[in-house]
């Protein structure tokens, strides 16, 4: 397993140009607001290991992969690892860029900067945790295809339940109070919950597929 | 004589093919070469053994080990080389085998930079610049830095230019000289396998048609070409197919020794593994 995450971090080194630029937009868009934008980092970071989807299709690497000694779980498994270890590291990368630009400029809110970074991982992750099993199940033009239709879903659903909430005169600030103060605690455990469950699925696809 | 790999009664079933009942033995230190059209099914074999696909019939036992049950145990002795399959083309060559050395137990590094070094690949160059000679070799120098006891090959000469395939056929034949070794390769150029297979196995539309050793078939199957007249003196039961062309009959046949005292005034011809896979299936009967 090792070696299949090891092909993962070099593909994306493979790809450091372009991230070293986006490394650099960044920070002159964090000189100007760090706060507004720290979730950036890791977001790429995210986009960065979902591209690797890309390269391992158009040369058939999965096929290749299964022939190796590893078993097909270890294949998902690298996948999801690698794509958690590039999360933490580009978030440790941003936390320390807010702090040293908030030093410099000495306005920053460091509040409002974490949760915005926390609030954006969590993004992030539901976004791989929705966008893995669908690649592994229906390939990654149509793995893509379906990520919208599942966003739109996910909004359409949400936006109805507000509404009903809305007019079903429920105590509504009791829910805002609520997700105020839990909110944050709950993100992180939500998200890893949300994480496994999406592995889980992916093996499972993944261990009866035909390639 | 051991097996390396036992086929039995495996079947396994697309909407528009299906490998149908295929019962195989590959004995260990030899060189078995998969023949057949386009689509007959080698591919599909080949991807069952590895597991790549799931038999819906059967087993698959290589190395005395159940492919289902010790999977990884078999696979640190197999080297594979797939056709249009391998690392993602953004990888170099030093790449791959700092990924092989966390895969494989055995991984050897220096005999991967030496067939690397023969081969004449560049380490530090991204695979996308390689022509298909050089992503060939070099797939497989990676399935034998391994040292594997088995190699299992599809299509590994296919597009290639007659130097590199002699030179590719030649580690196949330096591979071999271990007893211990074993290659199944598929391939549709047949001229390959005359030079190295020790039995060759046909497979047509998803079943074996043929299994046996090169020499057999070679020395015993013949090919008759003949006008009309005499097409119409020879005994349908020593036909095994004949193909109509524009001006003679090409009629293939077995124990050609026999055919030819039969037939005194026609000539038997040796027939090429082509000869034999080209009239079986564009043949009749």
């Amino acid at each position: 397993m090792k070696g299949l995450i090891l092909k993962d971090l070099l593909l994306i080194k493979g790809n450091l140009r372009t991230l070293l630029i986006i490394f650099f937009g960044f920070m002159i868009m964090a000189l100007n607001n760090i706060s507004t934008v720290s979730f950036i980092i890791p977001f790429f970071a995210v986009m960065m290991c979902i591209s690797t989807f890309n390269y391992d299709e158009y040369n058939k690497w999965n096929t290749y992969a299964i022939t190796l000694p590893g078993g097909r779980k270890s294949i998902v498994q690298s996948k999801y690892i690698a794509t958690i270890l590039l999360v933490v590291l580009s978030s440790i990368v941003s936390i320390l860029v807010s702090i040293i630009i908030g030093n410099i400029n000495g306005n920053i809110n460091y509040e409002e900067t974490f949760s915005t970074l926390f609030g954006g991982l969590f993004g992030i992750l539901l976004v791989m945790s929705i966008m893995y099993p669908l690649i592994y199940k229906f390939g990654n033009e149509k793995g893509r295809l379906f990520l919208f239709i599942g966003i739109f879903l996910i909004t359409a659903i949400g936006g109805l339940i507000f509404k009903t909430i809305d007019l079903s005169g429920i105590n509504k600030p009791a829910i805002i109070d609520f997700i105020d103060k839990f909110g944050l605690y709950l993100l992180p455990i939500v998200s890893l919950f949300i994480l496994y469950m999406s592995y889980l699925i992916s093996v499972k696809i993944y261990k009866n597929k035909d390639f | 004589m051991k097996n390396s790999i036992e086929i039995k009664n495996v079947t396994k079933n697309y909407d528009n093919f299906s490998l149908k009942d295929i019962n195989l033995n590959i004995p260990s230190g030899s060189i078995v070469g998969l023949i057949g059209e386009n689509g007959a099914g080698k591919t599909t074999l080949i991807k069952s053994l590895l597991s790549i696909v799931k038999i819906d019939n059967g087993s698959i036992k290589i190395f005395g080990k159940d492919i289902k049950s010790d999977d990884n145990l078999i696979k640190e002795d197999i080297g594979v080389v797939l056709d249009n399959s391998f690392f993602p083309e953004l990888l170099n060559a030093s790449n791959v085998s700092n990924v092989m050395a966390n895969i494989y137990k055995t991984w050897d590094d220096s005999l991967y930079k030496k067939y690397l070094k023969d081969f004449d690949i560049p380490t530090g160059q991204a695979i996308k610049t390689f022509s298909k000679g050089m992503r060939k070799k070099l797939e497989i120098a990676t399935a034998l830095s391994h040292k594997p006891k088995l190699l299992i090959l599809d299509e590994p000469t296919s597009g290639l230019d007659p130097v590199v395939r002699v030179e590719i056929l030649d580690i196949f034949l330096n591979f071999i000289q271990d007893e211990d070794h074993t290659i199944l390769l598929s391939t549709h150029i047949t001229s390959d396998l005359e030079h190295i297979a020790d039995y060759i196995v046909f497979i047509d539309n998803g079943s074996i048609i043929l299994n046996d050793s090169r020499d057999e078939i070679l020395d015993n199957y013949g090919v008759l070409k003949v006008e009309e007249k005499d097409f119409n003196k020879i005994d349908k039961e020593d036909i095994i197919k004949y193909k109509k062309n524009r001006y003679n009959y090409e009629i293939l046949v077995n124990n050609k020794d026999k055919i030819s005292k039969k037939y005194k005034s026609m000539i038997v011809d040796k027939a090429t593994l082509e000869d034999i896979m080209v009239l079986n299936i564009k043949g009749v009967k």
